[in-house]
Formats: structure tokens, sequence, C-alpha cells
């Protein structure tokens, strides 16, 4: 080879390298984002970043084996633009690949490990008091907790079922947090006697908070997809949610929100005043836009809007988690955990501005709203630091006399638009500190939903003790609030949060579709968080039988968090309390029962007198009148729980 | 969750949201005519001077008070039975106050089943200022492990 010969094969050579590497300023593929596992059918993010793609044209995804290796929606992204991939329902290794649209030839990919379904993750949050101990008079602080936690299905040689992983976000308002911290140890232990109660323990790396950072919390599951969740070490009493994880992708599209907690104000100094906050969001590419309400100690703020560019959503870990960039209620230091692609629970994390607060974000649905999305229903609100709670029902003129109550008059024949709607109804309040307890109150008032699912609602003035003004926020009518994996019935309804300067609080509407008594029979799952006027905050929850002729017979066994005493001589926490009570219909008020429910301790017993609202068959809210004494909870039909409690028993005996 | 909430124009709410318009509306409605149920209306606050003939930290049961802490005052024209809502005699951060101090209380005087009560927002006693609730009646709460009740000295800014 001369020399003029050696040269030109240098040049080609290096020219071809340079095309081949996609040096220089071609068009290159990159995966930035994807899992190296997934459980099967889990969803996660993926994103691929193409430079040099003058065209902009972005990726197509696909994968292999084709046929079996999973799903991506979006199939085609702009660069930086994740897509949702969903994993295969088998185990297995497939390929992810991200192709250039402009440059078909250019492409990278990467391999996923579809594991074999040995563990679920289920994301949970709770709400309530800690106990500081005797020099506070065991009164503490308000606190939230949200994470995920990855429950082994098979259960271990003691019966048992693993903790195997997972991570939460904890946060008092008093200075002390812990963020994103792993759990290192843990179990669920079921009772197994198809009650649906349990004890699940956590145990986090931080050795905060609960017992040095051991946390025992008493559960019972309704069905295998959630469950009521309370604290219940000594250490803290609350309560909350925990429910099957269906997605950790980042969320996207419309959704209502309401969170509520405690917080410093600019002029209470050193002192706390409780929270609550509400509002519509969009998020699109994790960018969020939307309108929002806050009441902090009294003082409301209506209608803040969230433009473009101010709140941002993080990309979510394996876990579901990611942070809440930017302002959102005037928090800087948000974080969400994802349960599905419809429902995120948020939490606030902020050690420097103390305060506190825990939420969820439910997703709208593709359609839009107006008055008339909001018919019969029953409702339910309160919060355990400001000391109150509610539930009632009511009826609308979006809805013609599906169900014997009285239609409001004068309104015309139909809610239209999003003009003003009447409602009217009967509803029970317990304001245990103003005090105020009114019983079987007739309500009436108006309420008015936007196309987005933004709206408020007022009581008439003086009609239900100091309430007055809400916020409200519509979900999707396939969206279950309580139980967000069940979608077989309960769907729809509203997020609201309490506007008025001196009650705040959050809670719910739920669509109102059978006031049955014989219905309201079978098995069911409880709960209830409340306060007394003696001692602080209680909290409950266990598994009961209904059955209903003519009265509805409740009987039941659960758990009762009272580390300060407020419902026993020795304040602790109390399994195996039996609770009963024959829930009598209202004969004026179809929907309505009252019940004195009988606590019984082995050495104690406590009777609250209390009413229960019926949405249906598989969802009733009730609420405490007492003049001393109130909690405010769901109850909801234990209709699969046998199915998980047969299941984990089955596996106890292996 | 906010210390310093916020505030937005109405303009740019109404520009971003026709429906806005009218909760705006009803907002503001509410907010310019307090209802009268109102739990606290601090227009109709008032002053009283006297001296404190006995405290209850905690009601319980029997006593035929309204929840939360309790100090009587005897006053000029009669004693005042003052509530100082539910926090403000709970565990180390309990208010210094004790039978036979002078003190003011400034508050709404409200019926309450049938009885007088006074809801007091501010307590005046040893050279302090005790905030107790907020202008909205809303009652503070001390965080229990990084601070206690915060005092001004007299003459400071209520």
């Amino acid at each position: 080879m001369n020399r003029r010969t050696l040269w030109m094969a240098l040049v080609v050579t290096s020219a071809l390298f340079y095309v081949g590497c996609g040096c220089g300023n071609s068009l290159k593929v990159e995966i930035t984002q994807a899992p190296t596992t997934s459980a099967p059918l889990a969803t996660s993010s993926v994103t691929a970043v193409v430079t040099h793609d003058k065209e902009a044209g972005g990726v197509n995804w696909s994968c292999t084996p084709v046929g079996t290796c999973g799903s991506f929606n979006p199939t085609q992204t702009a660069s930086g633009v994740a897509s949702v991939y969903t994993a295969p329902s088998t185990a297995g290794t497939v390929t992810i690949i991200a192709t250039s649209v402009d440059k078909p030839s250019r492409f990278a990919s990467t391999s996923v490990t579809i594991t074999t379904a040995t563990a679920l993750n289920y994301t949970f949050y709770v709400t309530g008091e800690e106990n500081d101990g005797a020099e506070n008079d065991g009164s503490g602080d308000v606190y939230c907790i949200a994470g995920v936690v990855a429950i082994a299905q098979t259960a271990s040689g003691d019966g048992s079922f693993a903790v195997v992983g997972g991570e939460q976000d904890y946060n008092d308002g008093d200075g002390h947090t812990a963020t994103q911290d792993a759990f290192t140890g843990g179990n669920l232990v079921l009772a197994g006697d198809g009650s649906g109660n349990g004890t699940l323990t956590l145990v986090t790396a931080s050795g905060e908070p609960g017992i040095d950072g051991t946390e025992t919390f008493a559960v019972n599951f309704p069905n295998a997809n959630h469950a009521l969740i309370t604290q219940f070490d000594e250490s803290a009493t609350s309560s909350g949610s925990l429910d099957l994880q269906t997605s950790t992708a980042l969320p996207s599209g419309s959704f209502a929100f309401t969170s509520t907690g405690a917080s410093f104000t600019d002029d209470s100094d050193d002192e706390f005043v409780p929270t609550a906050f509400g509002g519509v969001i969009t998020i699109t590419s994790g960018a969020v836009t939307g309108l929002f309400d806050t009441n902090v100690g009294g003082n409301v703020t209506i209608g803040t809007t969230i433009t473009s560019g101010d709140v941002t959503l993080g990309t979510p870990d394996n876990y579901g988690r990611g942070t809440i960039n930017g302002s959102l209620a005037g928090s800087g230091s948000l974080v969400y955990y994802t349960v599905g692609p419809e429902v995120f629970r948020v939490i606030d994390t902020d050690s420097v501005g103390l305060d506190t607060a825990v939420g969820s974000a439910y997703g709208q649905g593709s359609g839009t709203f107006s008055s008339g999305s909001i018919g019969q229903s029953v409702f339910s609100f309160g919060q355990a630091f400001t000391g109150y709670g509610a539930a009632g029902e009511f009826f609308t003129s979006a809805e013609d006399g599906a169900k014997p109550r009285a239609k409001p008059e004068g309104i015309g024949s139909a809610c239209t638009g999003i003009g003003l709607c009447a409602f009217n109804g009967v509803g029970d309040l317990n304001e245990l500190f103003a005090p105020v307890q009114l019983t079987a109150q007739p309500i009436t008032g108006d309420f008015m939903v936007g196309t987005n699912g933004y709206g408020s609602l007022n009581f008439g003035d003086g009609v239900f003790g100091d309430v007055e003004t809400f916020g409200v926020y519509a979900v999707d009518p396939a969206l279950n609030i309580l139980d967000p994996n069940d979608t077989t019935d309960g769907g729809g309804g509203a997020l609201i949060a309490e506007m008025d300067p001196d009650l705040i609080g959050i809670g719910s509407i739920v669509p109102q579709t059978d006031t049955g008594v014989a219905h309201f029979n079978g098995t069911y799952s409880f709960g209830g968080q409340g306060d007394t006027t003696e001692e602080d905050e209680f909290d409950f929850l266990g598994g009961a039988t209904a059955s209903s002729d003519g009265t509805v017979i409740f009987n039941g066994t659960g758990a009762v968090a009272d580390p300060f005493g407020a419902l026993t001589d020795s304040p602790g926490d109390y399994s195996g309390v039996g609770f009963s009570g024959t829930a009598t219909p209202d004969g004026t008020n179809p929907g309505r029962y009252t019940i004195p429910l009988l606590f019984n301790f082995d050495s104690d017993e406590f009777t609250a007198q209390t009413t229960i609202y019926q949405a249906y068959a598989g969802q009733l809210f009730w609420v405490e009148t007492d003049d001393f004494s109130y909690f405010v909870g769901p109850l909801e039909t234990l209709s699969g729980p046998y199915d998980y409690a047969k299941k984990r028993t089955k596996n106890k005996k292996h | 969750m906010s210390r310093r909430l916020p505030v937005l124009g109405i303009l740019a709410i109404f520009a971003l949201c026709p429906f806005a318009a009218r909760v705006q509306a009803q907002a503001a409605e509410s907010a310019a005519n307090p209802a009268a149920h109102r739990a606290y209306d601090i227009t109709k606050e008032v002053t009283l001077t006297g001296t404190v003939s006995s405290v209850v930290k905690q009601t319980t049961r029997s006593m035929d008070l309204t929840p939360g802490a309790h100090i009587m005052v005897t006053t000029s024209s009669g004693t005042v039975d003052a509530n100082l809502g539910r926090f403000a005699m709970r565990g180390k951060t309990a208010l210094p106050i004790t039978s036979g101090q002078s003190v003011k209380v400034t508050g709404v005087m409200k019926t309450v089943k049938g009885k007088d009560v006074f809801v007091t927002r501010i307590v005046q006693a040893n050279g302090h200022i005790y905030k107790i609730r907020n202008e909205h009646g809303i009652a503070y709460a001390p965080a229990n492990r990084s601070t206690s009740w915060k005092s001004e000295s007299k003459g400071g800014s209520l």
C-alpha cells in the first residue's frame, strides 16, 4: 500500500467511525429513564432524549419479544417526554427500544427483567396526633406520614408477610421530618378470622418516628387491595388509608385534590393552627396548572391560580415517589406517592416552614363537569385538630326524585351549566369545642360546579352550626374516593374543603344510590377519628357484621388507639375491642340511622351516640354526636375481603 | 402549609376561569358579611379587667362548663367565666395563671347553651400578653417540643 492509498483508507475509516458512533452533530438516541426490573402489569415511566433531532420527531417506543413484552402509552413521544410502559403479565426479560422517528436507523435499547409477583406495593398515608409524653399531658403535634410499603405475597414461616421494601416521608410540623426513609424490615400479620383485622409493622432506616423507628399500625382490609389504617404503638394515633399501588408512572391529566394539617402562621408566632386546602389541577408532562383554595387558621384565600411553570412534578422513583417542585398551596416542599394512574397522595415534607399536611389527588376522567354533576349525595367532613365532624345527606335539583326525600322547592327542574343549584337534606354535626351538637338538622343551601370540576357549596346562614362555605372539587364519576381500586361501584362525587373562618377541615361528597335498610347487611370494615373534651385524639377501626331486619344489628371487633386516655382510664392501644349496637332507621330521612355504639374494652366500656348515613350498601359514614366526644369515619362493605383473609389463612398453614 | 399565602388578583382569576367569578363573588360576599352565628366576631371584642378567682385547667363531664380551660375573673360588674380554649392550660406550656392574679382578658361575650361565656382571645398577666386564639377565634396550639407559648412584653402590639 502506497502512502496515497494509506491516507485514503484512513480518511474513509475515520468517516465511517464518525458516522457510526453518532459523534459530532449527527442524531443520537439515549434512553434516560427506564426500569431495570418491573412487576408484572406494573407501569413505569420511560424517557428517551434525542440529540441533534433537527425535525424534532422524537422517538417511537417498541419492545421485544413482540406481543409478549408489554405496551406503551403513547407509543411516540418527543425528546425528553415520558411514555408510560406497562409490563407484560408474565415473568422474563424484555427489551425496550426507542427509535428515532426521523432516522429509524438510530435507536437505543435497554433490558427489563419482569419479576415474578413475589411482593405487592401498597401506598399509604395517615394523619393524627403524636403522643409527646407526660410533660405535655400527652398532647402532641399534628403529624403526617405517606409512603409505599412492599409486602411479600407468600407467608413466612411464622405466618406473617414480610415487608421487603418501601419508603416513607414523615413530618410533624415541629421541625421533625424524615424524608424518603427506607423500610428495613417489618411485616403484616393478619388475624385470619375473616374480620380483615391485622397489624402492620414498619421499621425505618432513620429510627424515626414510632418507637425508635418501629411503627406499628392496626389495619382492616375490606378487600385485598384496600385497608383502613391506624397508628397503634402509643407514640401517636392517626387514621388513613392503605391501597394497592397499580402505577408508579408520572401522574398525568386532570385531578381534584384536598389536604389538611397544621401550620404556624405569621400572626401566631410559635403556635399551630389547623389548615385545609383544595383545588383542581392539570398535569401535562409534569407541568402543573390549576386553581386552589386555602384555609390557614381561618384565613381563607379562594381561587389562587397555578400558572404554567409555577409547579412541576418530578419524575417518580421505583416506588412512585416524586417531588413537587414550586409552590403549591404555599408549600415549598411537597412529595407525592402514586396509587394508580388516577390517584396519588401528597405530603408536606417542609422541615423549615413548620407546617405539616397530607392529602390526596383524584383523577377527574376525560369529561367535563357542571352543577348537574352532583346529585343526591351523602357527605362527611371534619378535622381532629379543629375538633369537629359532620355527616349528612342531601338531595339536589340535579335529579328527579330518585329517592323519597323532598326536592328543593322554587329552584327549577334541573341544574344546568355552571349555575347555582339548590340542595336540601339533613345532617348531624359535632363542633366539640364550640360547642355545637346538631342531630337530624334540616339543611339547605346551594352549590355550583364549573366545567373543570372546581366549585363551591354554601349552607344557608346558621343552617348547620358554624358550617357554611366549602370548596368543591369534582372527581371522575368512575372513581371511588374511599377505595380507589374499587372499580365496581361508589364512583364519582367530589372532594370538599371547608373555607370558613372558624372551621377548618376536609371531606367528601359521595353519590347516594341506595338507601334500602335491607341492604345495610353483611360484613363491614369500619373506622373513625375523633376527640373528647377532656383528652386528645383517639382512632379506631375494625370489622363487623350488620344484620338487617327492620333495624340493623351491628356487631364487630377491632382496635382502638387511645394513647391519651380519651376513652379509657388507662391510656394505651387496645385490640380485640368489641363494637356493637342496633342501628335504627330514621323514618323521616331514608338513609339515616341512629345507633348507640358500644365500645367494649376488657375492663371498660364507652357508648357513643352515633348517626350513620348510607350512600349505598357498600359505603356509609358515621358521626358521633355526644357533647363530650365525637368521631367521624367510614363503613365499607367487606365483600372482597374474605378472599384476602382466606388466601392469607391458607398460606399460614403451609 | 403556607406561612405566606400567595395572593393573586381577582382579574387574573376571572380571565383564566369564567366560573370562578361566581365563586369569588360568593366568597367575597361571605367575607363582607360575617354571619351572625359566627363563633367569634372580632368587632364585638371587649377587654375586661379583674382578679382571677379560680382556674379550671381542663373541664370534666361533670362540670357545667363549656369544653376547655377556664379562669373565673372577678370584675367590678361581677364574675366572668373566661374560656381559654382546649390548649391554653395543657402540659409544660400551660399559661402561668393562678388564683389571685390581676388579669386583663380580651374577647367576645357569647351565650352558649344558655350560659354566658367570655371567649378569650388574649390574656394579659404577669407583665405579658398571651395570645390564646387568633382573630377568627381559632385556638392556638403551642408546638410541644420546640417552643412554648409565645408571650410579649406588655405594650406589645395586639
